[in-house]
C-alpha cells in the first residue's frame, strides 16, 4: 500500500503531503515527477498544491497535460484513489475528472487563514470518519479558488451527492459555497483546503489527518 | 522506454505538429474572455479605479485575454481545425470562458 505525489514544475507542496502522509502518519509515500509514467505498485496519488507551471494561462492549464496525467486516467478509471490539494483541485477540473472551473477569488485576495468547513457529504472514504453536518477547521491558501459550475453541473453534483465540504462562511465567492467536491463513485477529491497542513498537533492542528488517512483506507 | 515522442515538447505531445513541408504561416489572434455570468473582480476593480483616475461613465469593463499565433499550416480550412481545437482545448476553458478566432490569410 503507497501513495504518490506528484511533483510538477512548480508544486510547493509536495514535500508538505509527503511530511503528512509519510512523516506524521506513517504511510509509504514516493514522488512522480511530472514526466513519469509508471503508476504501478500506487494505491492512491495526491497532485499537490502550488503553482504548477507558473499558473501561466489559467492554473493547472498546463499541467494537465503532463505525462503523468494520461497514467493518472487511467488510473483513476480503474478506481484508485485520487486526491487534489489546491491547485491539485484546480488540475482535476482542468483534466476534467472532476467537473467545474476554479478562478479569482471574488475580492481578488490571496486568502491565507484557517477556514471553517462543514462536512455535507460522508458517502465516501474521504469523509466517512465524520458525521454529515459536522465542522472542522482546516487552512485555505489560494489565489483562485472560487469554484464556478453552471446551474446543471450544479444539480448533478447535488443529485450525485458529490460536494464533500462546504465554507461556513464563504471566503472566495465559490457557488454554493462549494470546498470540495468528489466524482460520482467518490474515488476522487478535489478541495482549495490543505488537510496536509493540519497534520501535527504541533504546527496547525490535526483536523486534516482524516482525509489523508483515507487514501489508503 | 526512451520513445521518440517523449523527446519532443514535453507534456504538449499532443499539440506538436511539425510540418516539414513548406505550407503558408497563417497569423491568428484568439480573444480569451469570461462568460458573462461569471463574476470578473479584476475587471471591477479596474473599473473603480478608472472613476479614481477621473474618467466618468466606465459602465462595462471585462479583462480578457489576447493570444497572437503564427501557424503553419496547409490550407486556411486545416489551420482553423487546428486552432480552434487550440482555443477549445488549451487557451481557453469553456467552463468559465467564451473565445473568439482572428484568422489573417497569409
Amino acid at each position: 500500500m503507497s501513495i504518490g505525489v506528484v511533483v510538477f514544475p512548480g508544486s510547493n507542496c509536495d514535500r508538505d503531503v509527503r511530511w503528512a502522509t509519510e512523516g506524521c502518519l506513517g504511510m509509504p509515500t514516493r514522488y512522480l515527477w511530472h514526466e513519469e509514467r509508471d503508476l504501478s505498485g500506487l494505491d492512491a496519488v495526491v497532485l499537490p498544491g502550488g503553482f504548477s507551471y507558473g499558473d501561466y494561462l489559467r492554473c493547472g492549464a498546463i499541467a494537465r497535460f503532463a505525462p503523468v496525467l494520461e497514467s493518472l486516467l487511467s488510473f483513476a478509471s480503474s478506481g484508485g484513489r485520487v486526491l487534489g490539494i489546491c491547485n491539485g483541485f484546480q488540475v482535476l477540473t482542468e483534466l476534467g475528472l472532476l467537473p467545474g472551473a476554479l478562478t479569482r477569488n471574488r475580492d481578488l485576495h490571496f486568502i491565507c487563514e484557517d477556514t471553517p468547513l462543514s462536512v455535507v457529504s460522508a458517502r465516501t472514504p474521504w469523509l466517512a470518519s465524520m458525521d454529515i453536518g459536522s465542522q472542522f477547521c482546516l487552512p485555505i491558501a489560494h489565489g483562485e479558488g472560487r469554484y464556478q459550475c453552471s446551474d446543471d453541473t450544479l444539480k448533478r453534483l447535488e443529485d450525485d451527492d458529490a460536494i464533500a465540504l462546504r465554507y461556513r462562511s464563504n471566503p472566495n465567492g465559490s457557488v454554493s459555497d462549494i470546498a470540495g467536491i468528489t466524482n460520482p463513485t467518490g474515488t476522487v477529491l478535489g478541495l482549495m483546503p490543505h488537510p496536509e497542513r493540519a497534520c501535527d498537533a504541533q504546527t496547525g492542528g490535526t483536523s486534516g489527518r482524516a482525509i489523508l488517512e483515507a487514501l489508503l483506507s | 522506454m526512451q520513445s521518440v515522442e517523449r523527446k519532443r515538447a514535453p507534456g504538449l505531445s499532443r499539440f506538436n505538429n511539425p510540418c516539414s513541408e513548406l505550407v503558408p504561416r497563417y497569423q491568428a489572434r484568439v480573444l480569451v474572455h469570461l462568460r458573462p455570468s461569471v463574476l470578473d473582480p479584476a475587471g471591477e476593480a479596474a473599473r473603480a479605479a478608472a472613476t479614481r483616475l477621473g474618467v466618468e461613465g466606465v459602465a462595462r469593463l471585462r479583462i480578457g485575454k489576447a493570444v497572437e499565433l503564427e501557424l503553419d499550416a496547409p490550407d486556411e480550412a486545416e489551420a482553423r481545425r487546428r486552432l480552434e481545437l487550440l482555443s477549445d482545448r488549451l487557451l481557453a476553458n469553456p467552463v468559465i470562458e467564451n473565445w473568439t478566432l482572428k484568422l489573417i490569410q497569409p
